[in-house]
């Protein structure tokens, strides 16, 4: 393996950072020069020096393995977190060492888990950072260094390979130039049009920009301490889940609607199953928190239900209530809400209903052929059958989810976290959803967990952000051949 | 940039600048740290400075006290007034240069000495001890005013409450210093954590950089050397199996011509 190319891809990853410390930079300084502007100057400085180091010695290279790819793809999300750590750092305040990193890699996996206390009291410009950290998390760092590339060959392919998982692939039809172009333009599209309606639903613009990069990522941070319940407004809120929800759904999918392409949003069996998951979801929240009298009308939790149902199955985790007070049953379905997620191919993290719609297929398809031994049935999406390689892929991946979020939670109660407080923070984390529930509760932050639990959090946040098998590979790449 | 002149250059220079700005970066965050630490020690002469002068204000009163009440000197009689109004003004310029917390400390403070000044205008006021100047004087002394008593009994309650007080304003001053002194033994690491940034940024590219020199300049040189041992010596085909670039790629074409020249010839 060539480490001197690895290296230079992760440089030229870490550019796209720098470049995005020198606009919040910029933000600092027309805020009145706050005071993180020497942090992001500084900051930007010796990522800008990281970056280029490796491009002055490094030749450029059109072919890299599969096993560089794979290298390039975790090295870059590592480095960018250890990276997206020195403004934060610089600056101070509530940021440890292990602080830091913790806020560094929630915003890049876009989990959306804080550490701080008082939002409120950070300068503009380490906020617009924060939000830059999880808006470029949320296609892929990698992702972002490819669209400002030019076409170097099959390296790009073998990147975006990497980067996408193999579920997205799916609705992607086209050469990966072009790929790389409907992700970038659906997604910067997408901010622009929720930063527009965030302005006219009352927002003022720096915060409309930081929450429509935070929605349209899925990753929930938020500028305000009290998150979006602060500007109680049922407008902000519903365009806010409008646009958390078109995020959820695969973006191959949004520009072949827009296209208006045979596979579009209308056609796609998963996002039918997935807007039904959500509506039944919210309904019955609703119906639970009105009947034990939480909220006086049912007007009231159907809006607190369907806020908070969109936010974690999207795995944003914005909130709008205070979800440790509703009803076990309602916790019950947000806990399945945050471990199914949103669809493949979109900036949500988690499970994805593709895959719970295809284990359930696959159950079905298992049971009849109990029945009808001699029978042979095929799982089909769309009505398309599905490759019985993907579908192992996929039983592996479930099997592998659900071994990473009871290892979080056992890790998490060694440590002194109590049972519900250890599991929903290991499956907030591993499905990038951000909030859990009791001492991580929506309107909660991860500030009084140890240490170690929170360093086993960054961890799993990671993890679930490369679906597992990526960081796994990593430790074994010497045995890979 | 092609030259291995200008690569090994420009990564000379990227360490040489970066160990300049965390040069930079150390002695921008030490005098930072130097100006928290003379702000605080101006703060605290300042505090003691204030304190000396409240003290200062109200031992003059009470002198001034002495000498019109006990001694019985009319002349005293207006500079009562004038040390109670610099007194006062020693309060005033004091309050103004106190923290918002310390507020409370001198309400109270200038209360007290209110009514130190009332127990003296009392006295002044009912022209007491002019009167009782004049009978005494008539009198021979046998109708004397006992000023000690009046001291003792009227007025040192209201004097140890002011002192009292100042002492209060003053521990007050004192500890607000304190929390800001911890707070700086406590965070002095923060200051060096650019430097300490830059520096961990400068050993990750000196390890890049020794590499990358290993990689392209070193590792192609030593395998040319050894490929054209092994041409001299047995003759075997000269290979170089390492990545060449810039003048090491022209030198080992020009090895390479120079071993096939002869064999073309033949």
């Amino acid at each position: 393996m060539r480490y001197s190319v690895v290296i230079r891809y992760i440089g030229i990853v870490e550019l796209v950072l720098a470049a995005f410390m020198l606009m919040s930079a910029t933000i600092s300084y027309v805020s009145n020069v706050d005071s993180s502007y020497a942090p992001l100057v500084m900051s930007s400085l010796l990522t800008l020096l990281l970056g280029a180091f490796p491009l002055i010695f490094v030749p450029r290279t059109d072919r890299i393995s599969q096993k560089e790819g794979y290298c390039i793809v975790v090295g870059s999300w590592i480095v960018s977190s250890v990276v997206g750590m020195f403004p934060y750092l610089m600056w101070g305040g509530e940021f440890t060492i292990i602080n830091a990193w913790f806020e560094s890699v929630s915003g890049f996996t876009t989990t959306g888990a804080s550490i701080l206390n008082n939002i409120e009291a950070l300068p503009r410009g380490l906020l617009f950072w924060r939000m830059s950290t999880c808006w470029i998390g949320g296609i892929g760092v990698v992702m972002f260094a490819l669209v400002i590339l030019p076409s170097i060959g099959k390296s790009k392919m073998m990147l975006s390979n990497v980067e996408i998982s193999s579920l997205a692939r799916d609705n992607f039809n086209y050469r990966t130039q072009t790929l790389v172009r409907i992700i970038i333009s659906v997604y910067v599209g997408m901010t622009i049009i929720t930063t527009i309606a965030l302005k006219l639903g009352g927002m003022c613009w720096f915060d409309a920009v930081c929450h429509a990069m935070s929605a349209c990522s899925t990753c929930g941070f938020s500028t305000k301490n009290l998150s979006i319940g602060y500007f109680n407004s049922a407008t902000l809120e519903f365009i806010l889940m409008c646009a958390m929800a078109i995020a959820g759904i695969h973006f191959g999918l949004i520009y072949g609607t827009i296209t208006r392409k045979p596979n579009n949003v209308f056609r796609s069996e998963i996002t039918r199953i997935y807007f039904a998951m959500m509506g039944t979801a919210a309904l019955l929240i609703a119906l639970s928190l009105w009947i034990a009298d939480i909220y006086p009308t049912i007007f009231a939790s159907l809006r607190h239900s369907l806020f908070q149902v969109v936010s974690l199955t999207t795995t944003t985790g914005y909130a709008t209530a205070d979800c440790n007070t509703w009803t076990p049953f309602a916790i019950m379905i947000l806990l399945f809400c945050s471990i199914v997620c949103a669809c493949a191919g979109s900036t949500s993290g988690g499970l994805k209903v593709d895959r719970l719609v295809l284990a359930i297929k696959m159950l079905r398809n298992k049971l009849r052929s109990q029945q009808h031994p001699n029978a042979i049935f095929r799982t089909k999406i769309d009505g398309v059958a599905q490759d019985q390689d993907m579908l192992n892929t996929v039983m592996v991946y479930i099997v592998a989810f659900m071994l990473l979020i009871l290892t979080g939670t056992f890790i998490n109660t060694l440590f002194g976290c109590d049972l519900l407080t250890g599991f929903s923070a290991s499956l907030a984390c591993a499905s990038n959803v951000g909030p859990g529930f009791g001492e991580v509760g929506t309107l909660d932050n991860y500030s009084a967990l140890p240490m170690i639990v929170k360093m086993n959090l960054s961890f799993i946040m990671l993890f679930g952000r490369l679906e597992i098998f990526g960081l796994i590979q990593l430790f074994f790449i010497r045995w890979w051949r | 940039m092609t030259g291995i002149r200008k690569r090994v250059t420009i990564g000379f220079l990227s360490i040489v600048v970066l160990l300049f700005f965390s040069g930079l970066v150390s002695l921008f965050e030490l005098n930072n740290m130097s100006g928290d630490i003379d702000s605080i020690l101006s703060s605290n002469r300042r505090s003691i400075e204030l304190s000396e002068n409240l003290l200062d204000g109200i031992r003059q009163y009470d002198r001034a006290v002495i000498n019109y009440a006990v001694f019985r000197d009319s002349m005293y009689t207006d500079s009562c007034r004038v040390c109670y109004e610099n007194f006062s003004s020693k309060i005033a310029q004091a309050r103004s240069e106190a923290t918002k917390s310390a507020a409370p400390l001198f309400d109270s403070l200038q209360m007290v000495a209110s009514e130190l000044r009332d127990v003296v205008d009392d006295l002044r006021k009912n022209r007491r001890i002019e009167n009782l100047l004049k009978l005494d004087d008539m009198s021979g002394g046998a109708l004397s005013f006992d000023g000690r008593t009046w001291y003792d009994r009227h007025y040192l309650p209201a004097y140890n409450a002011a002192s009292s007080s100042i002492m209060r304003v003053m521990s007050h001053a004192q500890s607000s210093l304190s929390p800001r002194a911890e707070r700086l033994s406590r965070n002095a690491y923060r200051a060096v954590t650019p430097v300490f940034i830059s520096l961990v940024v400068m050993i990750v590219i000196l390890l890049m950089f020794f590499y990358f020199i290993m990689i392209y300049a070193l590792k192609p040189i030593v395998e040319m050397n050894k490929s054209l041992g092994d041409w001299i010596r047995y003759k075997l085909p000269f290979t170089v199996k390492s990545e060449c670039r810039d003048e090491l790629q022209e030198l080992k074409d020009k090895i390479d011509s120079v071993i096939n020249t002869p064999k073309m010839q033949k």
